[in-house]
């Protein structure tokens, strides 16, 4: 009688376990997969929108001139008592422009609830004020910052960046880059409506006839 | 090409093109290459001349301290800054903007004689950890440091357990 040849398996050689269904041999593909997904889903983070350290602390405190009228100071006291949104935006910058209609409609719209408040960014008089004459202005101040020191002190690394600002004078969000539909209607008028309903008061604000 | 010589054929190896340039052909070949050797050269001269140019137009604006010790503490915290326009580069390489910016504001930290941990701690609360190469060894980072060693002892583990039974086997 022929001696019964025992064929060995690949598994078998490796593991000293009959089946092929054991979980040592699916383990390093499994580690591997759960790897690429972890890796995978970081890959569509955007690195350019860094989470900012100024939510929930109170705005920087400065002063600049205004853009339009040179010789009166902005001061960051002045955020107290109504809803801000505070836009650094420059003439130079594209994204601003494609921007800017959105701007004007949020402006236009909600102009009893919020105020719009600019900062103009490494930018020249006789390069702005063209430009707002062209594109329209929104902005309830606009203060210079030609050097940019000012947006430094609020960690600006490039423009539009929109900052959110409570009655309290607190910064409560921050979008980086152009403000969209999708970005106003999940980022922005939530929070709105959150610090209306905490505060009904606001509604109904009158803005001043001074704007700069 | 196959020639015949008597009764024999004999298969003759075709004669090259080089083998026929002749003597006074050199010569002319030889004409040709220096006129393309002065061409080079003069796009050569012609690109240092721009390049000196160009490297004058954009001058790099100097930082004079008082002391080496500044000036090191200075040059080394533009290593370990990141640029976050250009996040691969660091303070020192990049040239954006807002990277002179903040190369102007380490600069004064330093003269004024704040420490590089004083330097950092202000632009970390103002910019967030990401402007650091390095991040902090905290809580929320303690994978990110540990990880790699132990993923390396994991690894090496297995590879000595697999190496191990594989010789008892052979043996």
């Amino acid at each position: 009688m022929p001696k019964a040849i025992k064929k060995r398996t690949k598994c078998q050689s490796y593991i000293k376990v009959r089946s092929c269904m054991n979980i040592r041999l699916w383990l390093p593909l499994l580690i591997v997969f759960g790897l690429v997904i972890v890796l995978g889903f970081s890959l569509t983070r955007n690195p350019h929108q860094l989470p900012s350290t100024l939510i929930h602390q109170p705005a920087p405190i400065f002063k600049g001139p205004l853009l339009l009228h040179p010789t009166q100071e902005f001061s960051s006291m002045q955020f107290k008592g109504h809803i801000t949104l505070f836009h650094v935006f420059a003439s130079w910058c594209v994204s601003c422009q494609g921007e800017h209609p959105i701007l004007m409609d949020i402006a236009r719209h909600f102009k009893h609830v919020l105020v719009i408040d600019g900062l103009n960014y490494k930018d020249q008089r006789n390069q702005v004020i063209p430009w707002l004459q062209q594109y329209g202005n929104p902005y309830h101040h606009i203060i210079a910052d030609p050097l940019g020191k000012i947006a430094m002190q609020w960690g600006v690394y490039g423009t539009p960046e929109t900052f959110l600002i409570d009655p309290q004078g607190r910064v409560q969000a921050k979008i980086i880059g152009p403000i969209d539909l999708q970005r106003w209607h999940q980022q922005l008028l939530p929070r709105i409506v959150q610090l209306l309903t905490q505060a009904p008061a606001l509604s109904g604000y009158k803005h001043d006839k001074t704007r700069g | 090409m196959i020639k015949r010589e008597g009764n024999e054929l004999l298969w003759v190896r075709p004669a090259k093109v080089s083998d026929r340039i002749k003597i006074s052909e050199t010569s002319c070949l030889r004409f040709e290459l220096l006129s393309v050797g002065l061409f080079l050269m003069c796009c050569v001269s012609v690109m240092c001349c721009l390049s000196s140019i160009s490297m004058a137009a954009t001058a790099k604006p100097v930082y004079p301290f008082d002391s080496l010790q500044q000036q090191r503490t200075f040059q080394q915290l533009l290593t370990e800054l990141r640029c976050l326009v250009c996040q691969n580069q660091n303070l020192a390489n990049s040239e954006a903007d807002l990277a002179a910016d903040l190369r102007q504001e380490v600069y004064q930290a330093v003269r004024e004689g704040q420490s590089s941990a004083r330097i950092k701690q202000h632009l970390v609360q103002v910019y967030g950890p990401f402007i650091l190469f390095k991040p902090a060894v905290a809580q929320t980072t303690w994978v990110l440091w540990t990880l790699p060693f132990l993923l390396l002892i994991l690894g090496g583990g297995i590879t000595v357990s697999v190496v191990r039974r594989y010789g008892r086997r052979a043996s």
